[in-house]
């Protein structure tokens, strides 16, 4: 992080904190480097910067003001107007931190050190497999990569610094006969996968292959048949299992949400804490809130209160046993480190960090054979959620018709719903193998912040839930 | 922005020998957010961000940075540049005819967090357990070229809400102007009502009458959708019905004069008297369908294609909606609309803060109803319109009335969750 920035960040904390009871600031620059192919040619390639300073002060209440302005000047502004923000309400300040120490996520290949000319050809070679099949009419392939650098300073003696790198890529296609159009994206619809990882994830994601794979799929669900209706089992993978366990479980056991301070945009929970201990899912299901996984997207050393990175049990044995929390927002007495700001302009409020199904016993060939008539379904293609994450309703690019323990083959725009505990209650079986998955555009708050959101999954069978045929396209 | 800020960043686009796009946005956002009645997260920003795009032929890239102005506009022109020297194979970078227009022009500064926090309370009195916000946001806007383009404009907005068992809006240019008028928030007490699956008439509150016809504008009229083939156009020439009016009208609601390409926006009329007409477009959809440029393109750095950003749908003759609806459902607002099929705009989602009417009056809450619908076809079963009013949408305000719809369909019964 540049002088002038760490400068500006210890100047704004010396001024306010003789001035309040409590200031913390927050120093943060972010690099993003986009790469794009569409329909055989190069987009423009883009880099941007991002610089700012955000001023959090407690005196009576809490107060939030960021600039971009590499001033005194414009730092003194800043924190007298977190300072008149912060008499707007009173209450008891919450345990700060007083933690001094640095962090920085693995990176063994720097994305941004790499020629810009080796990465635009490896992107075209993956982009060139999007268009192996003779129906794609439309194809794209992205290599996106962030770097953020953070210095955290509270007036209780905090001083962290942090340095976060991550590598993603976003691959779709789209294909036609003339009477159908299909679209099919990896590893998802939503923008993209990530891992806090430099190239070397690139690399080892042998994008080529998987582009050449979603072509053909494509391609062939061109011609595969509608989606049955009915009651049916499901089996779901990928990031159709991680964008399920997203929406209906993670945000409804953020507690901000549970205690009702997010009602306004997302709205509530069904799990309001006087429900904590009830059962919400099968035995089988257990889920964890896990900041400290090394390559996750949702990792970090410290989060944006400066508390350090936690495993916290959110589901054990199918019993909600925890929620994602703060130093404000807690009811264990102390927090659960999930207060994350998507950047400097941003106020730091309850995220998910990432949000893993925890793995089970059985095999996938295990899951598979217990089917007598079900669909596998991966990679999401609509979702919606009611404001308490009860009624679901979810959709999936591809779903393939298992019968009698065995795929059978490809089936069209396969669309499943349910409630949330009654959906995750009917899980018999979880696998044993595990896949790392992002929600990149997870969106809360006011104004709203969009963060990146890791999810560890394991593939998992649901008995006798409502599926139909979408209809799409 | 400083005029000789701005000026000076033409002159160094006309010079550089290069095409070039500029685009630097001046931004304050201040908010006051509520839940259980009180005030809570009161945050404000000051933001500037220069975006840079530069070309030589096929050679194209582009820059973008956000801190001081002189600095990001600097850092962004850097990044492009050293892009560009290993950019190749890509489309010639398009720029808007010059137009200079460049009027001394200072943000307007954001009302006192004492003066917000005064309002809110004003507005607070009386009401139990509601959530909302107070979003007061002023944006200086210019977009520069290499051809000698130089546009700059201001934009200001003030969005009060209040959400819980009920919803009520209100929106103005300044918090000034938002004093002056009266939230019209109306709760309903009791239980709320899981009501069973089913057809019921109902009353779409200007927001959630908003989402049906941005629904349908953005599945169906932006350029990029139509000329991919994932647009209902040009197939479905009837919508609506024969007084059903829809356009996209910068003029009528505050909106920008023009693009973030530069282009002065046309006012086109999407659905005329029923009858649909074409697609909105930027440089490059326009070049595509050999038109000009309708001046809808959005910020270069988004993943999108031209859509309408200011709809204006034509009011009707409801004077007092909810006695027009005499007994159905006042639905103010829709809650995740999840797009299931662009040809039909059909969407999935649930109702939010929904009231049941009997004889023209709010009584209880009801439990959240999902439904999955063709916009397009919800469209034709509009019976009646009420007064047009102003409602923030995805890309800025826009003026739309209730709407009162002969029918609705839930698949499911409301859901409660007991332990």
């Amino acid at each position: 992080m540049n002088k002038e920035l760490l400068e500006l960040a210890e100047f704004a904390l010396n001024t306010a904190a003789p001035l309040v009871e409590y200031v913390e600031v927050r120093a943060e620059s972010e690099t993003t480097e986009a790469l794009v192919r569409a329909d055989g040619h190069c987009l423009p390639p883009n880099r941007s910067t991002s610089w700012g300073l955000a001023i959090r002060i407690w005196n009576g209440g809490w107060g939030f003001a960021a600039t971009c302005q590499q001033s005194r000047e414009a730092v003194l502004k800043t924190v007298e107007l977190a300072r008149a923000m912060a008499r707007i309400k009173k209450t008891k300040l919450p345990p700060t931190s007083r933690i001094q120490a640095q962090w920085q996520s693995s990176c063994l290949q720097d994305p941004f050190s790499l020629p810009l000319p080796q990465k635009q050809e490896i992107l075209g070679e993956i982009e060139g497999q999007l268009r192996s099949c003779a129906k794609v009419v439309a194809s794209k392939a992205a290599l996106i990569f962030f770097q953020e650098e953070q210095l955290f300073l509270n007036s209780t003696g905090a001083r962290i610094q942090q340095r976060k790198t991550e590598s993603g890529y976003s691959l779709r296609v789209v294909a036609t006969d003339g009477n159908h159009i299909i679209v099919r994206s990896a590893p998802n619809c939503l923008g993209g996968g990530f891992a806090q990882a430099g190239f070397e994830s690139i690399l080892a994601a042998n994008l080529p292959r998987r582009a050449a794979e979603i072509a053909h799929e494509a391609g062939e669900l061109l011609s595969a048949p509608p989606a049955p209706r009915g009651q049916l089992d499901l089996i779901l993978s990928g990031n159709q299992l991680a964008l399920q366990v997203h929406e209906s479980l993670g945000h409804a056991l953020e507690l901000d949400r549970a205690q009702g301070t997010e009602e306004s945009l997302a709205g509530g929970s069904f799990l309001t804490p006087d429900r904590l201990g009830s059962p919400i899912a099968s035995p089988l299901v257990n889920v964890t809130a896990d900041a400290t996984a090394s390559g996750a997207v949702g990792s970090f050393g410290f989060d944006d209160e400066g508390t350090a990175a936690q495993a916290i049990p959110l589901v054990r044995g199918g019993v909600a046993e925890g929620y994602l929390s703060s130093r404000e927002h807690n009811i264990k007495g102390s927090s659960g480190g999930a207060m994350r700001a998507a950047s400097w302009r941003d106020l730091p409020l309850i995220r998910m960090t990432n949000v893993n199904l925890e793995p089970g016993e059985a095999t996938m060939a295990e899951l598979i054979r217990g089917v007598e008539l079900g669909l596998l379904l991966d990679t999401p293609d609509s979702w919606s959620i009611d404001q308490r994450r009860l009624n679901f309703q979810f959709s999936a690019e591809a779903g393939y018709l298992i019968q009698r323990g065995k795929i059978q083959g490809l089936v069209r725009s396969p669309v499943y719903w349910g409630t949330t505990p009654q959906f995750w209650s009917s899980c018999d079986g979880i696998s044993r193998e595990t896949q790392w998955q992002t929600v990149p555009n997870c969106g809360k708050g006011l104004p709203l912040q969009v963060v990146r959101v890791g999810h560890r999954v394991s593939p998992a069978r649901f008995r006798d839930v409502a599926v139909a045929f979408g209809g799409r396209r | 922005m400083k005029t000789d800020f701005l000026q000076k960043a033409r002159a160094r686009a006309e010079k550089s020998g290069l095409d070039c796009h500029l685009v630097l946005i001046h931004e304050r956002v201040g908010s006051l957010r509520l839940a259980h009645s009180q005030i809570l997260q009161p945050t404000s920003t000051e933001s500037f961000f220069a975006y840079v795009k530069l070309g030589r032929g096929s050679c194209v890239a582009s820059g973008q940075a956000e801190g001081a102005p002189q600095w990001a506009l600097e850092r962004a022109w850097q990044e492009a540049e050293a892009l560009l020297e290993h950019s190749s194979g890509c489309e010639q970078l398009l720029l808007a005819a010059p137009i200079c227009e460049l009027a001394e022009a200072d943000l307007p500064p954001l009302p006192s967090p004492g003066r917000a926090s005064e309002f809110v309370r004003g507005q607070l009195l009386g009401k139990e357990e509601v959530a909302g916000m107070l979003q007061v946001k002023s944006r200086q806007l210019t977009v520069i070229n290499s051809l000698g383009l130089l546009r700059t404009a201001l934009s200001t907005q003030a969005h009060f809400f209040l959400s819980g068992n009920g919803f009520a809006e209100l929106v103005a240019p300044s918090l000034e102007e938002l004093g002056e008028a009266q939230l019209d928030f109306v709760a309903s007490r009791g239980e709320p009502l899981a009501l069973p699956p089913g057809r019921y008439r109902v009353l779409l509150g200007p927001s959630a009458a908003l989402d049906l016809v941005e629904g349908i504008a953005h599945s169906g009229f932006g350029g990029r959708e139509y000329l991919e083939g994932a647009s209902f156009l040009p197939e479905l020439k009837i919508l609506g019905g024969d007084t059903f009016t829809l356009a996209d009208n910068w003029q009528a609601t505050g909106g920008l004069p023009f693009d973030f390409e530069g282009t002065t926006r046309s006012c086109p009329s999407l659905v005329e008297g029923g009858k649909t007409q074409g697609p909105v477009t930027d440089l490059a959809t326009a070049r595509r369908l050999g038109t000009k440029s309708s001046g809808h393109s959005l910020p270069p750095w988004e993943d999108s294609g031209p859509l309408p950003l200011n709809l204006v749908l034509a009011g009707g003759r409801a004077e007092d909606p909810l006695a027009s609806l005499g007994d159905g459902l006042y639905i103010p607002r829709f809650h995740y609309l999840g797009l299931v099929n662009p040809k039909t705009a059909t969407f999935t989602g649930t109702i939010r803060d929904c009231l049941l009417v009997e004889g023209g009056r709010l009584q209880r809450p009801v439990v959240p109803l999902r439904f999955t619908a063709s916009f397009l076809e919800l469209a034709q079963r509009i019976e009646e319109r009420g007064k047009p009013t102003w409602v923030p949408g995805s890309w800025g305000t826009n003026l739309v009335p209730p709407l009162i719809l002969s029918c609705f369909t839930f698949a499911e019964e409301g859901r409660k969750w007991i332990i």
